[in-house]
């Protein structure tokens, strides 16, 4: 059976986060005033802390080195040159990869902060690791080849694992050719437990979203862009399709891990469903 | 000057310094013209594989954000060809400076297995087995189990891994069960018995939260699931009081080694991967264990079960009656051999036994 590895110090898993930075990610997020960038580090600093979470064991050891982050932008410079960078400053961490446990030590900072619940006002700490930025163009293609090379070399030394999910945040079409044809390499990757995951989720701008989320048929969308993502995002393992199923969405047999027009709750679920290895963790 | 005029310009003037030293030389003018054709065909040459090694197939550039740290002794990594083009293959991220052969020295990690002989004397041999998850130590297990041979309770908690504390809580959960265990027929007291539980794992927390992953898995807690059985009345007309919470489970076995009851499952195709479990905040609710009484007899054998051997033991009823057969030992090298093959998921498994007289 795929996709059902579990995942501990021998057979850690490597998650990579590619994130669009280009100038448009300036424009709010639907119908609020929040940037897209804005949302989208935000919501990355909360799902590194809730990967960092699942390796917490107890107070007298840091969190397990049980998952591999890289967050990794992308945007151009002004001539249109590609500018593909890790997004993470993690001492130890080798070349854009981070463990958890090296992740935990060194946030750039921690912010305090207030959140309403039924009891009322809870003050909690929120660890940031990642930085809003926009500017430029959409090269895709270059950070699909960088999400491969990380993805190359992870396999080759956890070939047990899990396999790589690497999971694509954007608001728009690729500027540096057809991603398609990256997608389908890195997707060829693959550990003994399964090919590489490649998620990807599409923010919607303007008043109103109407959020398509892990659909199973490419008919549903009439636009190119929406087939492209469609063709270029992976079949949910059952594991994620079932996190998918429990947080309220239909996610028919054949989901893909793929959704257009995300407002910032659906980029909030997609995060969780693409990243839920939790029962799988030891 | 573009580049390929400025590689005919260089070609050519090389060429023609060779040319003007012949004919200096006086060799003459026909050999200064092949000289002339010479040089510059070699320097063409070797400008052109100059050239072809700048446009093998490369990667996009990788600006910035490239392995800001050395990389710690990874041996060269190979280069692989996928798909026609070269991916080169940079850095290999070492997991917590373990190598794949001190992972499987932890295999043979005798520190991994825990046997408790509590009592052995005949027929009545009470003992417990704990074994840790594949590449974990003994200290890592999240299973507890707790058994007092005097008053014949016994219990079994399997803390849930994602969960912040969950061994601590499931070693509170065993003691405070054997210690003093909620009644079935008394209303309000396993309630009681939960608050006097969740009181017990907070007082005994530790004040040294060394991050903010620890004061946010407090503030989380943890989970864990519970089998526990107590043992009363006199030797005619013994019975076995068990409550279950979640997919730990209790079997009991006749005299006749034949499996006669299990609970709160009956077949292995029931476990799934959302048991019941009892967290360890008020805040996480109250949960409603099942009591079950069963009448036993001397002879008869009481076994709690972590879920995985669980689940392996329904898998073939004739398993529970070959490990009674076997000391806790060879238990152990059996069920670690079937969880090499596959056949029980890589968990903490215990095992709790209790023989009656």
């Amino acid at each position: 059976m795929t996709y059902s590895q579990r995942v501990d110090r021998a057979t850690p898993t490597c998650i990579i986060f590619l994130v669009d930075q280009s100038a448009s990610m300036y424009e709010p997020m639907a119908g609020t005033t929040t940037p897209k960038s804005v949302a989208v580090a935000e919501q990355l600093n909360a799902t590194i802390m809730e990967l960092i979470q699942r390796c917490s064991k107890s107070h007298t050891e840091p969190p397990r080195p049980y998952f591999a982050v890289a967050a990794i932008g992308y945007r151009t410079d002004k001539s249109g040159t590609a500018i593909v960078q890790s997004l993470l400053t993690v001492p130890n961490s080798v070349g854009d990869l981070a463990w958890t446990t090296d992740l935990a030590q060194a946030p750039l900072r921690v912010e305090e902060r207030t959140r309403e619940t039924s009891d009322g006002s809870l003050q909690y700490r929120m660890p940031i690791w990642v930085e809003p930025f926009n500017d430029g163009g959409t090269p895709m293609c270059a950070a699909f080849d960088r999400a491969g090379r990380i993805a190359h070399s992870w396999v080759q030394a956890y070939p047990q694992s899990f396999p790589p999910i690497v999971i694509n945040l954007t608001d728009g079409e690729s500027t540096d050719g057809s991603p398609t044809v990256w997608a389908d390499r890195i997707t060829s990757l693959a550990t003994s437990d399964g090919n590489l995951l490649l998620f990807n989720i599409m923010l919607a701008g303007g008043m109103n979203s109407n959020p398509v989320m892990f659909p199973n048929s490419r008919q549903l969308f009439r636009d190119h862009s929406g087939q492209t993502l469609f063709d270029m995002s992976s079949e949910l393992p059952e594991i994620m399709r079932t996190a998918a199923v429990r947080q309220g969405y239909p996610a028919e047999a054949g989901a893909r891990g793929m959704s257009m027009n995300a407002d910032f709750r659906a980029v909030v679920s997609f995060l969780n469903v693409g990243t839920s290895v939790g029962h799988l963790l030891r | 000057m573009n580049r390929e005029t400025e590689r005919y310009g260089l070609a050519g003037g090389a060429a023609v310094i060779v040319a003007l030293f012949a004919i200096w030389k006086g060799v003459g003018v026909a050999p200064a013209v092949l000289a002339i054709l010479v040089t510059g065909a070699v320097f063409i040459g070797v400008e052109y594989v100059l050239d072809q090694r700048q446009m093998l197939p490369d990667t996009v550039p990788a600006p910035g954000g490239e392995s800001r740290v050395a990389f710690p002794a990874a041996a060269a990594p190979p280069t692989v060809s996928e798909g026609g083009q070269e991916i080169s293959s940079p850095n290999v991220l070492p997991n917590d400076g373990r190598t794949s052969a001190t992972l499987d020295m932890a295999l043979l990690d005798p520190n991994s297995v825990e046997v408790t002989h509590v009592a052995s004397a005949g027929t009545r041999t009470i003992w417990s087995l704990s074994i840790a998850k594949h590449g974990q130590a003994i200290a890592e297990c999240e299973d507890a189990v707790h058994i007092d041979a005097t008053r014949w309770v016994m219990a079994v908690a399997d803390g849930a891994s994602s969960s912040f504390g969950a061994g601590r809580w499931a070693q509170v959960l065993v003691d405070e069960f054997v210690t003093a265990p909620p009644q079935p027929l008394s209303p309000g007291s396993f309630d009681s018995w939960l608050e006097r539980s969740r009181a017990a794992m907070s007082g005994g927390e530790s004040a040294d939260r060394s991050g903010w992953w620890a004061e946010e898995g407090a503030r989380r807690g943890a989970f864990a699931t519970l089998v526990g059985a107590a043992v009363h009345g006199k030797a005619d007309e013994r019975v076995a009081t068990v409550m279950c919470l979640g997919d730990s489970c209790a079997f009991l076995v006749g005299g006749d080694r034949r499996l006669r009851r299990s609970l709160p499952y009956e077949d292995a195709s029931q476990f799934g991967s959302h048991p019941s479990l009892i967290g360890s905040l008020p805040g996480h609710g109250a949960v409603a264990p099942s009591w079950t009484t069963l009448p036993v007899a001397p002879g008869d054998v009481l076994v709690l079960a972590s879920d995985a051997v669980s689940e392996w033991l329904l898998g073939d009823q004739r398993r529970i009656d070959r490990i009674l057969e076997l000391t806790p030992s060879e238990i152990a090298d059996v069920v670690i051999a079937e969880r090499a093959v596959g056949h029980i998921v890589n968990d903490d498994l215990t095992l709790a036994v209790m023989g009656l007289s």
